[in-house]
């Protein structure tokens, strides 16, 4: 579904992805993991078109199912079937509930009533809060309300950029739960993570972002049990 | 929807407003209010919806005046084409503008928009006296065509201003609409919502130029006089954005009430203790900006919501 292959990525003349090469299959849940500045939000930025992306290698890009991503706006890739839960669950705030999930299937007009009511269904609390301004919800709140926006367009795959940030717990298990769910409807997934150990026991396959190179990938399962990878990130 | 039907009322009974045979003062105090009913409805389409406070729409007005009273008195169109294509031309260089300062944000596209107006009032000013021809006729200004009665005025200003709400309140409630409040309160999210910004903000941007092209149009042929100090004085932005913000900016009403109270206040009080007017105008603003910034029709939504 989702090729990333020989990707190359500028802040200005600054590079901060180097040959890059990530794959998502349909359907699949994989994750990419790494420390701060490793050039994970960097790569869903590139995926959306929103930093300068090259290719150092013949064949090279992005390619969503086959078509080539490069040059085309942000809005045409978010067309073409991508949705994304951005940092810091970042809502329209004084927009209400509605509006924002309305926003959300901006680009599948013809769908908002009938993916309303699948959202409700994954998120009851929301539609309680339907009239509210959005800038009222609470933090978990917030964090559903961005992931029932992304499912408004029924994307065929989701970009999540760390959505545990900044939440208790209790909370975190639960959006971990959410994303679960969305994947086993079908939805590829790709998730962007800091919380190593909760990421890696519900994806499938993980890559490991080390300054801008992938320094190891593999199953999450067999990377949970990696010596480098307890010591580096689970601090075992 | 009551709230609508109230509208249409008072659009229908302003239509009958001519079978009193009121005097002409009447008239054209209704005409001004008009006006800026309809000016500061369109400035609020671009800036009370996506949040780029536009400095220099005046530039509008002023091309609006003189594309007509060019095309009037120089190419000898009839008022009605000359007013469509002024409004077009108007709509042709917002686009040109929009293009360019759209892709800056916050205080930098309103200081782009000012330098624009300021730069389209020089030229208008200085091109004769610069390249030896008489178009523009400087600081002497260009006398139009005797015009109709005032009836003619009141009711052209009454359609077109009714037109250009009528687009606010229909922008208000559709897609295009929904894209334009996203722009204005996180413009990076609603472009990974899938919104093209910057097409969006440049044809709202067009929508308005042409709107207050327009309306420059009709003024032009209403006063039979224009002269480039008056027709792109800044002060007539100014009056957009207080009355836009006085009666609530990025509402659809707003400006509605903005406006009309506003033109009453300036042709009571205004005509007979002009700094008296300006002080308390003043005053009136700081209140509601600090206390009120969703201006009057916010003030009318928050008793509703304490009753």
């Amino acid at each position: 579904m989702l090729r990333i292959r020989h990707l190359d990525a500028y802040y200005g003349d600054v590079q901060v992805l180097f040959d890059m090469d990530v794959t998502v299959g349909k359907g699949e849940l994989v994750s990419i993991i790494g420390p701060n500045s490793a050039g994970k939000s960097t790569l869903l930025k590139s995926v959306l078109g929103l930093v300068k992306a090259g290719r150092n290698h013949d064949g090279g890009g992005i390619f969503l199912d086959g078509l080539d991503l490069k040059g085309m706006n942000t809005e045409k890739i978010i067309d073409q079937g991508i949705a994304i839960v951005p940092e810091g669950a970042s809502v329209f705030p004084e927009m209400s509930v509605y509006d924002n999930l309305y926003l959300g299937g901006y680009t599948r007009p013809e769908q908002i009533k009938e993916m309303m009511k699948q959202v409700f269904g994954m998120f009851p609390r929301i539609e309680e809060r339907l009239t509210q301004k959005a800038k009222t919800l609470s933090g978990g709140e917030r964090q559903m309300l961005c992931i029932g926006r992304a499912l408004m367009s029924s994307p065929k795959l989701i970009l999540f950029d760390e959505p545990s940030l900044g939440l208790q717990p209790s909370i975190v298990l639960q959006i971990f739960q959410h994303i679960k769910r969305i994947h086993e409807t079908g939805v590829a997934i790709l998730l962007v993570e800091q919380n190593v150990f909760q990421t890696l026991a519900i994806t499938e396959r993980t890559y490991v972002l080390e300054h801008g190179r992938v320094a190891l990938e593999g199953r999450s399962e067999d990377l949970i049990d990696d010596d480098y990878i307890k010591k580096s990130y689970l601090a075992i | 929807m009551r709230k609508q039907i109230v509208w249409i009322a008072v659009f229908l009974a302003l239509l009958l407003v001519p079978a009193l045979k009121l005097e002409g003062y009447y008239y054209r105090t209704l005409s001004m209010i008009f006006l800026w009913i309809g000016l500061a409805s369109a400035w609020n389409l671009t800036s009370g919806f996506t949040g780029y406070i536009d400095f220099g729409a005046v530039a509008y007005f002023g091309i609006g005046n003189y594309a007509t009273a060019l095309l009037m008195t120089k190419a000898g169109l009839p008022f009605f084409p000359a007013v469509v294509i002024s409004g077009l031309l108007s709509g042709a260089i917002a686009i040109f503008i929009g293009k360019h300062t759209m892709k800056l944000r916050g205080a930098y596209f309103g200081i782009a928009t000012l330098a624009f107006a300021e730069a389209v009032s020089q030229i208008v000013l200085e091109f004769d006296r610069t390249f030896h021809i008489t178009l523009f006729e400087g600081s002497h200004g260009i006398t139009l065509p005797i015009a109709h009665d005032e009836t003619f005025f009141y009711y052209t200003f009454l359609v077109v201003v009714g037109l250009i709400v009528f687009v606010v309140f229909l922008t208000d409630r559709n897609k295009f609409g929904y894209a334009l409040k996203a722009i204005k309160e996180a413009e990076n999210s609603a472009e990974l919502a899938g919104i093209n910004t910057q097409r969006s903000k440049v044809s709202v941007y067009a929508v308005t130029g042409v709107m207050i092209g327009v309306l420059g149009g009709i003024n032009a042929y209403w006063l039979t006089y224009i002269s480039p100090l008056d027709v792109f004085s800044v002060t007539h932005t100014i009056h957009m954005i207080i009355m836009a913000l006085f009666g609530g900016i990025g509402t659809v009403f707003g400006p509605v009430i903005g406006a009309v109270v506003l033109s009453i206040a300036n042709e009571t009080i205004g005509a007979s203790l002009l700094y008296t007017y300006l002080l308390m105008l003043g005053v009136i603003l700081l209140v509601v900006v600090i206390f009120v910034p969703s201006g009057f029709i916010g003030l009318l939504s928050f008793r509703r919501f304490r009753k």
